[in-house]
C-alpha cells in the first residue's frame, strides 16, 4: 500500500507527514536522516494505519526555528497526534526517532500504548557510538548490507538540511540525562532493537534502556547494521508486527495455533 | 608453549570392520564403555600433573569413533576433578545444537572449574550433519550466527531476544554468565580462507589439524595474521593452536611401531564407517564451497592414510618417536607455524593404556621440560 504525503497546520506551525494503510494507528517518527520508507513501514501499512510526521526542517521541508530541542518537536508531535490519529496509538521510533518517541512516552503517558524503539539513540555513554563524519565510514556505519536499499537517495541539499536540523534538536547532547531520569516512569510497553552490527548505537544504550523502562524487552536483529529496516526488513517487521499484536506476550512460540 | 591432552575417547575393541555409518551397537556391552570413560577421565585428570596445560574432548556422533556425543559431560566431571588445567571442549558442533544450550552448558562449565573453559565451537565434519538433521548447507551460517548468540548470552546481563536467520529466541538470560570476562577464550577451525576470515573475525583462537604440509599450514596461518590484522589485531602463538597424533616411546622403534598399529586401526576401523556418509553429503549438499573444496577434512585425511608413520613424520603430520625426537619434531612445528598451543592426542585408536601412560610419563619428565619455555 503506498503512502500520501499530506500537510496539516499547527499551532507552532505547519507539518508535513506520510500516510498509509488502514488499520490501528501508529505514528512512525523518523531518524536523523528524515524519512524512508522502507519495505517494513510499506508493509506494515497491511494492518495498520501508518502516520509518519516530517520534523520541520527534514526532507525539503521548509524549518521552523521555534523547534529547538528534542521536547519541542515531541509536542508537534502530540498535537499532530491529538487531532489527527486518535487519544492512543502505538509508536515506533527510529534511531533519532526513537529518543523523540522516548519523550513522547513520558511527557505524554495517556497517548502511546505499543512502544518500539528502533536503535535509539540519546544514550551515547562514554561517548561511545555515534556516526562517524566520513562519508563511507557513515555509510558502512549505516548499512551492512547497502544493496538491500530500495529508496531514492535524497539530494546532499536535503541531506545537508536534515543534518543541520538535527543538530540543532540533538544540540550536541551525548547522554539525554533529563529523558534518563524519566525513563522509570514509562507506561508503555517497550520493545527496543538493536542491530549485532550496529556500531552507531553501542549495547549499552539498549541494556540501559531494558534496565529502567519497567515493562520492556529487547531484541537483538542478527547481521543488521544501524539501519535495520533496510538491512533486516523481514526480521524488523516480524518483531513490530508480534509487538504489537501481543505486546510483552510476543515472547510466547505460540506454535500452529497461532494461525 | 602449551599443550592440550586432547581425548577422543574412541572405542578400542570394535573387532570386525564396519561397513555403515550409523554404526550398530549389536554386541557392544555397555558396561565395557563405563570402563572406559573411567580409565579415560583418569587419564585427562592425571594430564594436569605430567605437563599438561589443558586437557580437551570433542564432540561425535553414532560411531566408535568417539564415545563423546556431548563433552560437556566429561567437561563437567573434569571441573570437578582437576584444579589447574584448561578445560578446553574443541568444541562443541554448533550447527548442530541450540546454541542457547551451549552458551548455558559452557558458561556452567566456566564456573564450575573457577573459569577454566576454552571453549571450542566447531562446524564438524559432513556427516554428523545426517545425526542431528541439519541440512550442512547451513553449516558455515549456522555456525557463525550461533557463535554471536552465545557471546551475546554470556556478554549481556539484561535480558534479551534475538531475531535471526536460523536462530529466534524472543527471551533469553543465562543464568549463570561465565567467570571469565568478557568471556572464555573461544577456539575454531580455520584451515581455509572462509573459516579464517570468521575465525579472525572473532578474535578466536585457530585451529588447525591434519597438516599434510607444513607448507601448506603455514600458509593457512599466514593468511588467518593477514586476515586478523585487517580486523586490527596481532595473533600471537597463544592464539594459533595446532592438532596432531603424537605417540612417545623409549625409542623411535617401540613409538612408530605403536603408531603404526593405532593408526590401522584408526582409518580401517573408526573412520572407515563414515567415509560413504561423508561422500553422501559432499555430493548432495553444498557442505563445502568451492574456495575450499580442495583443501577439506576427507582430503587431507586420505593423504594422511596413504603415508607411512615415517612418511608423516617428516611431513609434519604427526609427532612420533623416542622423547629426543619428539622434542625436534615440536620445535620444528613451532619454528614453522608459529604455534603457542599443540593439542595432542595420545590415545590414537586402539592405542594401548599402557603405552599412553608411558608416553605421558616420558611427556612429564623428558619432554615438557624442554618445550614448554618455547
Amino acid at each position: 500500500m503506498s503512502f500520501e504525503l499530506k500537510t496539516i497546520e499547527l499551532s507552532r506551525g505547519r507539518l508535513s507527514y506520510h500516510v498509509g494503510g488502514t488499520g490501528t494507528p501508529v505514528v512512525y517518527l523518523h531518524a536523523a536522516g528524515g524519512v524512508m520508507l522502507t519495505e517494513p513501514l510499506k508493509a506494515l501499512t497491511a494492518s495498520h494505519t501508518v502516520y509518519a510526521p516530517i520534523c520541520p526542517g527534514f526532507d525539503g521541508t521548509e524549518g521552523n526555528d521555534s523547534l529547538k530541542t528534542v521536547q519541542d518537536w515531541v509536542a508537534m508531535v502530540a498535537e499532530f497526534a491529538e487531532k489527527l490519529v486518535g487519544p492512543r496509538f502505538d509508536v515506533i521510533g527510529s534511531s533519532f526517532g526513537s529518543w523523540s518517541a522516548l519523550w513522547l512516552a513520558t511527557e505524554h503517558p495517556k497517548m502511546v500504548d505499543h512502544l518500539i524503539l528502533g536503535v535509539p539513540a540519546g544514550f551515547r555513554f562514554d561517548g561511545k557510538g555515534g556516526l562517524p563524519a566520513d562519508p563511507d565510514a557513515r555509510f558502512k556505519a549505516l548499512y551492512a548490507h547497502p544493496h538491500k536499499i530500495k529508496s531514492v537517495p535524497k539530494s546532499p541539499d536535503v541531506m545537508a538540511a536534515n543534518g543541520k536540523t538535527y543538530e540543532r534538536l540533538a544540540n550536541n547532547v551525548q547522554v539525554d540525562e533529563a529523558l534518563s531520569a524519566r525513563l522509570p516512569s514509562i507506561e508503555a510497553v517497550t520493545l527496543i532493537l538493536l542491530g549485532t552490527e550496529d556500531k552507531v548505537v553501542p549495547a549499552e544504550a539498549g541494556a540501559h534502556l531494558k534496565r529502567n523502562i519497567p515493562t520492556s524487552q529487547r531484541a537483538f536483529i542478527f547481521d543488521a547494521a544501524h539501519s535495520i529496516e533496510v538491512d533486516q526488513p523481514e526480521r524488523t517487521l516480524r518483531l513490530w508486527t508480534d509487538f504489537l499484536k501481543r505486546g510483552p506476550g510476543y515472547v510466547l512460540n505460540q506454535g500452529p495455533e497461532a494461525a | 608453549m602449551k599443550f592440550n591432552f586432547f581425548h577422543l575417547m574412541p572405542y578400542p575393541d570394535y573387532d570386525k570392520l564396519p561397513h555403515e555409518w550409523p554404526v550398530s551397537t549389536h554386541g557392544i556391552d555397555s558396561t565395557r564403555i563405563q570402563a572406559l570413560y573411567n580409565e579415560y577421565i583418569d587419564e585427562m585428570v592425571d594430564a594436569e600433573n605430567y605437563g599438561f596445560d589443558w586437557v580437551g574432548c570433542n564432540e561425535h556422533h553414532y560411531s566408535p569413533y568417539g564415545l563423546m556425543s556431548n563433552p560437556n559431560l566429561i567437561a563437567g566431571a573434569l571441573a570437578r576433578q582437576t584444579s589447574k588445567a584448561k578445560i578446553a571442549i574443541v568444541g562443541n558442533l554448533l550447527p548442530l545444537l541450540n546454541p542457547i544450550r551451549v552458551a548455558e552448558e559452557y558458561a556452567m562449565i566456566d564456573v564450575m572449574s573457577g573459569g577454566r573453559l576454552i571453549a571450542g565451537f566447531l562446524r564438524g565434519i559432513p556427516h554428523e550433519y545426517i545425526a542431528y538433521n541439519i541440512p550442512p548447507s547451513e553449516s558455515r551460517s549456522r555456525l557463525r550466527e550461533a557463535t554471536e548468540l552465545i557471546i551475546k548470552a554470556w556478554t549481556e546481563d539484561e535480558p534479551f531476544g534475538w531475531e535471526g536467520e536460523h536462530y529466534q529466541f524472543p527471551a533469553v538470560s543465562i543464568w549463570p554468565k561465565p567467570i571469565q570476562k568478557p568471556h572464555p577464550r573461544i577456539l575454531m577451525s580455520a584451515s581455509n580462507a572462509e573459516s579464517a576470515e570468521f575465525v579472525a573475525k572473532m578474535r578466536a583462537i585457530m585451529g588447525i589439524t591434519l597438516i599434510q604440509d607444513l607448507k601448506i599450514a603455514a600458509g593457512a596461518v599466514d593468511y588467518f595474521k593477514k586476515t586478523a590484522r585487517s580486523y586490527g589485531w596481532e595473533p600471537t602463538p597463544d592464539d594459533i593452536l595446532v592438532g596432531q597424533q603424537i605417540c612417545i616411546a623409549d625409542t623411535d622403534e617401540e613409538a612408530k611401531h605403536h603408531m603404526a598399529a593405532a593408526q590401522t586401526y584408526f582409518h580401517q576401523t573408526l573412520m572407515r564407517p563414515q567415509r560413504s556418509a561423508q561422500q553422501l553429503v559432499l555430493g548432495q549438499s553444498r557442505y563445502y564451497t568451492e574456495a575450499d573444496a580442495g583443501e577439506n577434512f576427507q582430503t587431507r585425511l586420505a593423504t594422511l592414510r596413504g603415508r607411512t608413520v615415517e612418511e608423516q613424520i617428516e611431513a609434519g603430520s604427526i609427532i612420533c618417536g623416542s622423547p629426543q625426537s619428539v622434542i625436534k619434531q615440536i620445535k620444528r612445528l613451532r619454528q614453522e607455524l608459529d604455534c603457542g598451543l599443540l593439542n595432542l592426542t595420545i590415545k590414537v585408536g586402539n592405542m594401548p593404556g599402557s603405552v599412553v601412560r608411558r608416553g605421558m610419563e616420558l611427556f612429564r619428565d623428558r619432554v615438557a621440560p624442554e618445550v614448554a619455555g618455547l
